[in-house]
């Protein structure tokens, strides 16, 4: 079911509207921003990679990083008729692949992704309203626009379904 | 300031010739704990588009064993083995079956002692490799403990590749395979230089 999806490799982002699926395939540290608008069927995806932009100074790519994902997506669908405050999120991702048992957690890549995509979301006041992340392990993640739904497949753990409802 | 993005081939070269002098040495020490004979390809630089790092080695989704390791010293980067799963299990059967047969038997935790395995042979394997490029180069590289996943190609291999994402869109790889003919294995050794630490590197060789 993930083969007729939009691949959202690391670092980008893509809006579009319903019948479109949209995927990130192989997420680990990285996280998969899933926005909706129910009453439209708008949506996006941005496979974030890293939290925080400030320590970039030339043009980057808004789909990099958790700050300014966020805005960027809302600012995106509400172009293609979203309204701000119907917009809801599902994230999924920001395990943590590799623990060497010296590291600092605040080091934590995945941990620090999950937390500055909740601060720009906080900040634009849109509701994560379910999620699927942390742990050691990878997840690919399926967005269909004609439901809303998110499915989260791992090795072990087989598929998830989350929804926007 | 040399960067992926503005590398020569004469960057190229020397840093292929930098990974087939660790790579040799490398092979050497597999094969000389292996008992059997090792294949390596001549080493490949890889320069991916971050988007496109997935596709990579047979698809996001596909399940590897990788063992990560960072390094230290003049010139940090990562190191990162890649195997097939089957092939991982190929790998610890080859060396286990010789010399550890007895204790498979007793009360070890198999998967355990299969990750043990693997880490090791890591181990053996980078410190030849960074031995070789600390000599040839000058610069003083070690290697951390390993690191042990088995998870989707996608998601371990990105971990490795973080850095980058900090100063470009690209990342680069130089890739080694090593192949085993009897056991019919074949794994990937990646040195990643952190992306500081290409002038550097070239710099020691003369090319900077």
């Amino acid at each position: 079911m993930f083969a007729d999806a939009f691949q959202i490799g690391m670092a980008e982002l893509k809006v579009t509207q319903a019948p479109d699926k949209l995927a990130s395939l192989g997420l680990g540290s990285c996280i998969a921003v899933c926005m909706y608008d129910q009453a439209v069927k708008v949506g996006g995806l941005a496979h974030v990679m890293l939290p925080d932009s400030s320590i970039f100074k030339e043009n980057f790519n808004p789909g990099k990083f958790g700050d300014t994902a966020v805005p960027f997506l809302v600012g995106e669908m509400v172009k293609l008729g979203a309204v701000h405050s119907r917009i809801k999120v599902i994230i999924a991702g920001g395990a943590h692949m590799f623990a060497f048992k010296s590291e600092d957690s605040l080091l934590d890549i995945g941990v620090r992704n999950v937390q500055s995509v909740e601060e720009a979301c906080s900040k634009a006041g849109i509701p994560i309203v379910a999620r699927s992340v942390g742990g050691k392990f990878g997840r690919s993640v399926l967005f269909d626009l004609s439901t809303g739904k998110v499915y989260v497949r791992t090795i072990n753990q087989g598929t998830v379904e989350l929804s926007m409802g | 300031m040399v960067t992926i993005e503005n590398l020569s081939h004469l960057h190229l070269d020397v840093l292929k010739e930098i990974g087939n002098i660790g790579a040799g040495h490398a092979a050497t020490a597999l094969s000389q704990l292996m008992a059997e004979r090792i294949e390596m390809t001549v080493p490949n630089v890889s320069i991916l588009s971050l988007n496109k790092v997935s596709d990579f080695l047979g698809g996001p989704e596909k399940i590897v064993v990788g063992i990560y390791m960072k390094v230290f010293g003049d010139a940090p980067g990562k190191i990162m083995f890649l195997f097939n799963y089957d092939d991982a299990q190929a790998l610890v059967h080859a060396v286990t079956s010789k010399t550890l047969s007895g204790v498979m038997d007793g009360e070890v935790d198999k998967e355990e002692l299969e990750q043990s395995v693997l880490q090791e042979i890591s181990n053996i394997m980078t410190g030849a490799y960074l031995n070789a490029i600390s000599r040839l180069t000058g610069l003083n590289m070690i290697s951390s403990v390993p690191a042990y996943a088995c998870d989707m190609a996608g998601a371990i291999i990105n971990s490795a590749l973080l850095d980058f994402g900090m100063v470009g869109d690209y990342a680069m790889l130089i890739d080694t395979q090593f192949k085993m003919t009897e056991e019919k294995m074949d794994g990937h050794f990646f040195l990643i230089p952190d992306p500081g630490s290409l002038q550097v590197i070239l710099e020691a060789m003369g090319v900077g």
